[in-house]
């Protein structure tokens, strides 16, 4: 990436002191030991222009607090900031707007919050709102509108706002599927103009699909960084590793480009779940499409990956190809296949690419989870479905 | 980890007038938002406090006989309806960045524009009020120099936002900041000359209620509605009390602000 980066974080930490509920009486006259702990630290992290760049992590692991920090309205503890002059978040649904007034007064007083003058917001009314899709509606008090005009509308102030840095806060996944489509394009669209973007998500195709690179935050500390895909891949590992007593977990049913994986089933001849399956079963999976965007012809790749040994088998689906998709429209795959391997963990990977193999569509990697128990006298990686016989020859 | 380095490169400030272009949209927000949902709308404003002189008017001068003051209603209306802004205004500051989380924990703007729009937004109700005791100083027929509600208004407008962005940069992290504000309101109400003036009192509580910075305002607007004389020397005291909460109400709201984000 060439350029100056828009946005640098060095060695960036915030801590927090876990305070009792104070009341004025007791915080004054109190005072307490508070305890501190650090909710982000030692992250470093470049945001060139035209970038997009992930942060992932489960649940309290320092997104927010990262979001916070990088919006520069909180002051981190340590380290060394520099941020472009326009940022834009995304403010949270209901947050910024008031109900009781119209899309109009909420739109111009949003807009100027995020940094337009009056004469701006004037000039660029009609994009927002015509992005929104909420012209016929625009009068109204907003507490009329249905959750989907609400997002949409508080997703165009922040797009038309010209910032040097977008933060995208979780919003995509709730909007429904062809509003993350355009938010996705008009994202896309904003990166090839040069904007930084940081793409805050639990959606791992999402940001998959959408980063350039991305870093994985956990207890507050960055614990891999780099490109999407191996970043979102060290985070798939770090969660099945923990999945003992889940066998079946489907790691991420998130929006992805064109397809999306709604669910992925699998059952062997005998139907048996998948942590009890034999060497040499016949395993039958059925994954379930939606496309939330017309989407072109694709074929479906499958693998198996083992535990600890990478890729086992990996085959595609030959001249049956999945048909071009509408928008909505839902499709099942079946696959069958013979359970050659020995007893140990795998897991299933799969993907949709272009006919032709140029562009993968979506990808899921690691997607289900399965136990294959050993053949009892067998080791190895393979299993060669065995069989001895004996004779008596005479001689 | 070595002594905790901290250099936050601070994006250049914007230019003033678009802080005030923003403040000027969030308090319509506010004044807008207030009424919104009532028939009467912002009558309201002027219709609470008048209803309030009116009885207290009634009560003091029929009931407890109390003379010795001229167009007693009018005086006490032109002491309720600034004192009805200095409270609302109060309070509204109070809880302006609790009110603002969400937009506190997102938005880098100067913090200090919630409270002051909140003060703006009861500022804008309370030219209704400023229409009503131009109406009754008519019609009682002694206006005085009307030119001296625009020092009132300035003045008492800087005394609510020095004393609400105090408050407000302690109920950040004290949330029981704004009901201790609401029950000193309700002193001051008393220890302020609304319905009263300060020759009735003993020359003890005379000596103490200089240091309420409402009595030189009230002073000035019943001089401009009232043709009643201007206590200077209360007028200078308002305006020193004014200046240090002013320094320190921005001091203190500059030095809490850093962790308001945090604290929301």
């Amino acid at each position: 990436m060439s350029g100056a980066p828009l946005f640098v974080a060095r060695g960036v930490g915030k801590r927090y002191t876990l305070r009792p509920e104070r009341s004025i009486v007791l915080g004054l006259f109190k005072r307490e030991r508070a305890r501190s702990f650090w909710a982000l630290r030692h992250l470093d992290l470049e945001v060139h222009p035209g970038e997009v760049v992930g942060v992932i992590g489960r649940n309290g692991a320092g997104k927010s607090t990262f979001l916070k920090v990088a919006a520069g309205v909180s002051t981190p503890n340590e380290g060394t900031l520099q941020r472009p002059r326009f940022i834009a978040p995304l403010i949270e649904v209901g947050a910024g707007f008031h109900p009781e007034l119209t899309g109009r007064e909420n739109v111009e007083l949003n807009a100027q919050l995020l940094g337009l003058s009056p004469k701006e917001v004037r000039a660029r009314f009609d994009d927002i709102v015509e992005f929104a899709g909420v012209a016929y509606a625009i009068d109204q008090p907003v507490k009329q509108y249905s959750s989907g005009m609400f997002m949409r509308l508080g997703f165009s102030i922040a797009v038309h706002t010209t910032p040097e840095l977008l933060v995208v806060d979780e919003v995509l996944a709730v909007g429904d599927i062809p509003f993350q489509t355009r938010c996705i394009e008009r994202i896309e669209a904003m990166r090839a103009e040069g904007v930084g973007v940081l793409f805050v998500s639990h959606s791992l195709s999402a940001v998959q699909r959408l980063c350039d690179r991305a870093v994985l935050l956990e207890k507050g500390e960055p614990v891999a960084e780099g490109d999407a895909t191996t970043v979102v891949a060290a985070y798939q590992r770090r969660i099945t590793s923990e999945l003992h007593g889940t066998p079946t977990e489907v790691v991420d049913m998130g929006p992805t480009g064109d397809l999306q994986l709604l669910d992925v089933e699998a059952v062997n001849t005998s139907g048996t779940t998948p942590e009890e399956w034999q060497p040499g079963d016949l395993v039958t999976v059925r994954f379930q499409f939606a496309a939330y965007h017309d989407a072109p012809a694709g074929r479906i790749n499958v693998g198996i990956e083992r535990d600890g040994a990478g890729m086992v088998s990996q085959w595609h689906s030959g001249a049956l190809m999945l048909p071009p998709m509408v928008a909505g429209q839902h499709l099942e795959v079946t696959a069958s296949f013979r359970l050659n391997v020995a007893g140990g963990t795998y897991f299933l990977t799969g993907s949709v690419s272009a006919v032709d193999w140029s562009v993968p569509f979506v990808s899921f990697p690691r997607c289900l989870r399965f136990e294959v128990e050993a053949r009892p006298g067998a080791i190895g990686l393979v299993d060669v479905e065995p069989s001895f016989s004996l004779a008596e020859v005479t001689v | 980890m070595s002594a905790a380095a901290i250099t936050v490169d601070v994006p250049a400030p914007r230019r003033t007038r678009h802080w005030v272009a923003l403040w000027w949209a969030l308090s319509r927000k506010n004044f807008q938002v207030r009424y919104k949902r009532a028939s009467l709308g912002m009558m309201w404003v002027v219709i609470q406090p008048t209803l309030q002189a009116l009885v207290v008017a009634f009560v003091f001068q029929r009931v407890f006989r109390i003379t010795g003051t001229d167009r007693y209603p009018a005086f006490v209306l032109a002491g309720m309806l600034p004192w009805a802004y200095f409270a609302q205004g109060v309070n509204a500051a109070t809880t302006a960045i609790v009110e603002n989380s969400a937009l506190v924990k997102k938005v880098a703007v100067p913090l200090l524009l919630f409270p002051l729009a909140s003060v703006g937004g009861i500022a804008l109700t309370f030219m209704a009020s400023l229409v009503v005791m131009l109406v009754v100083g008519v019609v009682n027929g002694h206006l005085g120099p009307v030119y001296l509600l625009l020092p009132a208004v300035v003045l008492q407008s800087l005394l609510i936002g020095g004393l609400g962005a105090l408050t407000c940069s302690f109920n950040v992290a004290y949330r029981d900041v704004r009901y201790a504000v609401e029950s000193a309101l309700v002193i001051g109400f008393y220890a302020t000359p609304v319905f009263y003036t300060l020759d009735r009192l003993p020359p003890g509580a005379r000596r103490l209620l200089r240091f309420n910075p409402m009595d030189g305002i009230l002073s000035l607007y019943r001089a401009a509605i009232l043709d009643r004389p201007v206590d200077g020397a209360a007028v200078a005291w308002s305006i020193g009390i004014t200046t240090a909460f002013l320094v320190v109400g921005l001091a203190a709201f500059r030095w809490r602000s850093r962790e308001f984000a945090d604290l929301v």
